[in-house]
């Protein structure tokens, strides 16, 4: 890493940290929903991207995680760790069931398994009313403590750094995967798949560890995406939802993590600012929006920049 | 007759209705599917946008029948040029960028479907509608001992003619074997000295067409509504790829399969006294299909 | 513009002169205002006052919601632009039909927009979503049609008022006609499989029951959102003898599926049908129906065609719009906008004061809806309201639903 990347880094950090002090309750309340989308999109990005597996059903275990941790804080413990801890586990659960069945196929066939599976967790949590409530959702979940109180994840901003560490830790653990010795058998499985396959590593098991990776921080994205509003439905894990993490990944750039993350603020305020332009026909712009960047940013929008920063350093 | 004869022709008595509405439902989405299937086994496209031709088409034909006085015929042709022409305006969008991965694509054609579900409510509102059948259709017609609506007799009985067509068009003819050997290898059809790119662009354009013309035919049975085309083109995805991707056959026999999932499947889970299991009946057929054979029904 | 034809209410009186205090403020400076207008004096006052439409602006379900903010709006635009004595200023927050986006906009219109209530809220799950957020925000919140029962009983909060129905008032009403007009035998029940179809599913067995009647077998649910076939459902009904069938449907294209449906096979030789409005509303969709909606009966709170001075207002200014008629669902946002307009007047404008608000939206008492006299009970948040019966018929111009009788004044039971 060069310096001025560390420097990039760290300013980055800085400023997330300092983001409740300068910028308002909303927008506050904004950054926090993008860092914990952001997670679950850079959590698909290890599929999508690293292990050329592309997922149409991510929404289904970012749900999952959802749940686990709702019905965790309704019926059980208000203890945000027990929450994400037990969301991830039992997201990772379903991963494994499911993905012993996915990593089978490929390609497009792979994204319409993933699509079947997430449909099927999302019309398990659509009718079965008596532990989801059906499509009510779940509701009045109390605030999610910390070391036995409550009064440190009620106010916005202190949930905000809350979802801060949570994002960095999961990010972090992402990005160990991809960096390490099974993160490049991976990026070899997708590059060809038989020769890995000849070198003796054990295919379908890399691709189901990878799935259940992918899915646990989903799960664990989920769970913080149900300690924040206090809420969850059906609509949280919707096809929807998968679709705004590959459009997220695509718009920020495909294999980089960062791109998923960026690709999803990109995508909130994008359509937070167009939706106070258009009210209701801020699809129609999205949708500009969407065919610009295809045509303009090949590689999204890190690509971008590492033209613009080569351009610059010649 | 044998005990089990008895039992099949009593099974299909009892669920006369259910079969016929699921091989009706599967007829429409088989036609959608057709252009859905080709435009990704030759162009290598997986066009999110198809569902978009599909709703242009339903509010074209509502439009034309019931506010032009068109004859429902006539509106069926119309949109079957309308239809062209909108393949025309894809095959220029999607053009730049087809040698660009499968999600760039999707991206691209996501937008489009944006754009198009937008531009739809601006010029025809969010409101509800319907397409009002031709007259000699309006009743039901008296089959096997069974009324059942005319109306889709009639789509099932297009659907077919338009599945022998194709299998025709694909098994006896030059053009057939072009289409077959360029889903199998663009680049040695294009050796062979053929114009693959025309190829390529005469099919986008009957794979629009025939979706804007399910969308005419399919507005008297899925109603005229601005997420209608959501619906359809999940469908149709889901019966490409249980088919197997550019299989036509495949796609015949997945419609086919996917309609009875969704009527007879949930008819039986009625009597049966499973009627929680409705609503998983078409992922979890899907997925059962795909768990058994990774590649789809007829895929390689 | 003149309030003259707004009246029938119990404190016309206070009304009129309200309503000219609004013109009149326009009208002169602000400083000789203040000295003849004594309500209005408060600094607040004459600020505009910041109103959220907080509804699904966008997306395949968009065309109810929006009819709501053009009920809410009309009686606003009827009203001199004002509600309260204060000039009104709107602020579009769209939520997608997706409680997460709905929690947001929230967030956006009490911390950005500053926005003073919060008017709209169509769909039951936005509702639970957003009730937390606004309850902890403390932003005073008119629902029009979101029904969740439990919105009105565990999850009721000070802030959040509805000026429409819980699902359990869509249900209730039809109980006791089916058992005096069908039988006490021979009625089963179809709904669609979500909170909205459940409860008042269960709401509507329970009034059967109670009524003496007993119900063919349990409720028969279709799967939510999308139901591709509705044959085998209503053929189950028919199998169990059914003479009638009440029926909750998903609104839209699923209505106009399940009715064409129920014609096409000819259930309608078999039973008769019944039950809520979104069956059969709005206009468009009985359009659609066609012949095949002929005689269904249905439930509503309001028809265009009651002749009371406050429907004939709201009549006339929504003609104003060039659309048509107004739906069922525009009529519950201008009766959102009515109670506001009740309140406010109460509290002479002034917001800032929330407990005096609240207590305003909880002793507004009585008062002529387009739909007929209504009043806001302080127990449960919800109207309380009278609810007609209607049969579908063809007219020379085409569909139409005339009001046939009346079934009752209806209230929400609370916990």
């Amino acid at each position: 890493m060069t310096r001025t990347g560390i420097a990039v880094r760290l300013a980055a950090l800085a400023l997330l940290v300092a983001a409740p002090v300068v910028l308002d309750t909303y927008r506050t309340f904004l950054l926090t929903e993008i860092l914990i989308f952001g997670l679950f999109a850079a959590s698909l990005d290890l599929l999508l991207g690293y292990s050329g597996l592309p997922s149409l059903g991510h929404g289904g275990y970012f749900g999952v995680g959802a749940y686990a941790a709702g019905l965790l804080a309704l019926h059980a413990t208000t203890n945000a760790f027990a929450q994400i801890l037990v969301a991830t586990g039992v997201a990772a659960g379903f991963a494994i069931v499911t993905g012993v069945f996915a990593v089978r196929s490929r390609g497009v066939y792979f994204l319409m398994l993933t699509l079947a599976f997430g449909q099927l967790l999302w019309v398990l949590a659509l009718n079965w009313s008596s532990l989801t409530g059906g499509s009510n959702g779940i509701f009045g979940i109390p605030v999610a403590t910390l070391a036995g109180s409550s009064r440190w994840l009620a106010a916005g901003d202190h949930f905000y750094w809350y979802t801060l560490c949570s994002f960095l830790v999961g990010y972090a653990l992402l990005k160990l995967v991809v960096l390490s010795p099974f993160g490049r058998a991976l990026a070899g499985i997708r590059e060809n798949e038989a020769r890995m396959g000849s070198l003796g590593y054990n295919v379908p098991l890399y691709k189901l560890a990878a799935f259940t990776i992918a899915c646990s921080i989903a799960g664990y994205a989920g769970a913080l995406a149900c300690q924040q509003p206090k809420y969850f439905s059906p609509d949280g894990m919707s096809f929807d939802v998968s679709a705004v993490a590959i459009v997220a990944i695509v718009i920020g750039g495909q294999r980089t993590l960062i791109g998923a993350v960026l690709g999803s603020a990109f995508y909130y305020v994008v359509r937070d600012q167009l939706s106070d332009l258009l009210s209701s026909h801020w699809e129609l712009a999205l949708g500009l929006v969407f065919v610009l960047v295809v045509y303009l940013l090949p590689d999204g929008l890190v690509g971008g920049a590492r033209r613009l920063q080569r351009r610059f350093a010649r | 007759m044998t005990a089990a004869a008895v039992l099949a022709a009593n099974f299909f008595d009892q669920n006369f209705s259910s079969i016929l509405n699921g091989v009706a439902l599967g007829m429409l989405i088989f036609i959608l599917a057709i252009g859905l299937s080709l435009i990704f086994g030759l162009l290598d496209v997986l066009n999110l946008a198809h569902g978009s031709l599909y709703l242009l088409g339903t509010y074209l034909g509502y439009s034309l029948v019931e506010h032009h006085g068109v004859p429902f015929i006539a509106a069926a042709a119309i949109s079957i040029v309308f239809g062209m022409g909108l393949g025309f305006v894809l095959a220029l969008a999607v053009w730049p960028i087809r040698d660009r991965g499968h999600l760039d694509q999707v991206l691209l054609t996501l937008g489009l479907f944006f754009i198009v579900a937008d531009l739809v409510t601006i010029i025809w509102g969010r409101d509800f509608h319907t397409i009002t059948p031709p007259g000699f259709l309006l009743q039901s017609k008296q089959i096997l001992g069974h009324y059942y609506p005319s109306y889709r007799l009639a789509v099932i009985v297009i659907g077919l003619v338009i599945a022998l067509v194709t299998y025709l068009v694909f098994e006896r003819t030059q053009l057939g074997a072009i289409l077959r050997a360029a889903v199998e290898d663009r680049a040695m059809v294009g050796a062979l000295g053929y114009n693959v790119n025309a190829v390529m662009l005469w099919v986008l354009l009957a794979g629009a067409a025939l979706a804007t013309f399910a969308g005419v035919i399919g507005g008297p049975i899925e109603q005229v509504t601005p997420g209608v085309g959501n619906d359809v083109l999940l469908l149709a995805l889901i019966v490409v790829v249980v088919g197997g991707l550019g299989s036509i056959p495949g796609a015949f026999v997945a419609s086919l399969i996917i309609g009875q999932a969704e009527s007879l499947g949930v008819a039986l889970g009625q009597q049966y006294g499973l009627p929680q299991a409705a609503p998983f009946a078409l992922f979890g057929a899907m997925a059962l299909i795909l768990i058994a054979r990774p590649a789809g029904l007829f895929g390689k | 513009m003149s309030d003259d034809g707004t009246s029938g209410s119990l404190d016309r009186r206070e009304f009129l002169k309200r309503a000219g205090a609004g013109v009149a403020v326009a009208s002169l400076p602000l400083a000789t205002a203040s000295r003849s207008w004594a309500g209005l004096t408060r600094k607040t006052a004459t600020k505009p006052l910041r109103i959220g439409n907080l509804l699904t602006l966008s997306g395949p379900n968009s065309a109810p919601p929006i009819d709501v903010k053009r009920g809410f709006v009309a009686y606003v635009l009827a009203h001199g632009h004002r509600l309260g004595g204060r000039r009104v200023q709107f602020f579009d927050a769209d939520d997608g039909n997706n409680p997460a986006t709905a929690i947001q906009q929230v967030q956006k219109l009490v911390n950005e927009n500053q926005v003073d209530v919060i008017e709209g809220i169509f769909f039951s799950s936005v509702l639970l979503g957003v009730r937390d957020t606004i309850d902890q925000l403390k932003v005073p919140t008119v629902v029009a049609n979101a029904a969740a029962n439990a919105l009105s009983r565990d999850r009721k909060s000070d802030y959040i008022w509805r000026t429409s129905y819980s699902n359990y008032q869509l249900g209730v009403p039809l109980g006791p006609w089916a058992a005096q007009k069908i039988g006490k035998s021979g009625v089963a029940v179809i709904s669609a499989n979500y909170a909205a179809g459940q409860e008042s599913a269960a709401a509507f067995k329970d009034a059967y029951e109670k009524a003496g009647g007993s119900l063919s077998g349990g409720i028969i649910f279709t799967p939510f959102p999308v139901t591709p076939d509705y044959q085998p459902y209503l053929q189950q009904a028919a199998d169990r003898g059914a003479k009638g069938v009440w029926a909750f449907t998903a609104g839209g294209g699923e209505a106009i599926k399940f009715v064409k449906t129920y014609k096409q096979f000819g259930f309608d030789k078999q039973f008769q049908l019944f039950g809520s409005n979104n069956m059969t509303d709005p206009q468009s969709v009985l359009d659609s129906e066609a012949d095949a909606a002929l005689g269904i009966r249905t439930t509503a709170n309001w028809a265009p065609t009651l002749k009371n001075k406050e429907n004939v207002l709201f009549l006339k200014q929504y003609d104003k719009y060039g659309i048509g008629e107004p739906s069922a669902f525009a009529e519950l946002g201008y009766v959102a906008a009515q109670v506001l307009d009740l309140a406010l007047r109460k509290v002479h404008g002034d917001t800032t004061n929330k407990a005096r608000f609240i207590k305003a939206m909880a002793s507004v008492g009585a008062w002529q809806s387009p739909g007929g006299k209504v009043r806001m009970d302080p127990t449960t948040h919800n109207l309380i309201e009278p609810v007609y019966l209607r049969n579908v018929v063809k007219t020379g111009s085409g569909y139409n639903q005339p009001l046939i009788s009346t079934l009752g004044v209806y209230k929400e039971p609370g916990a």
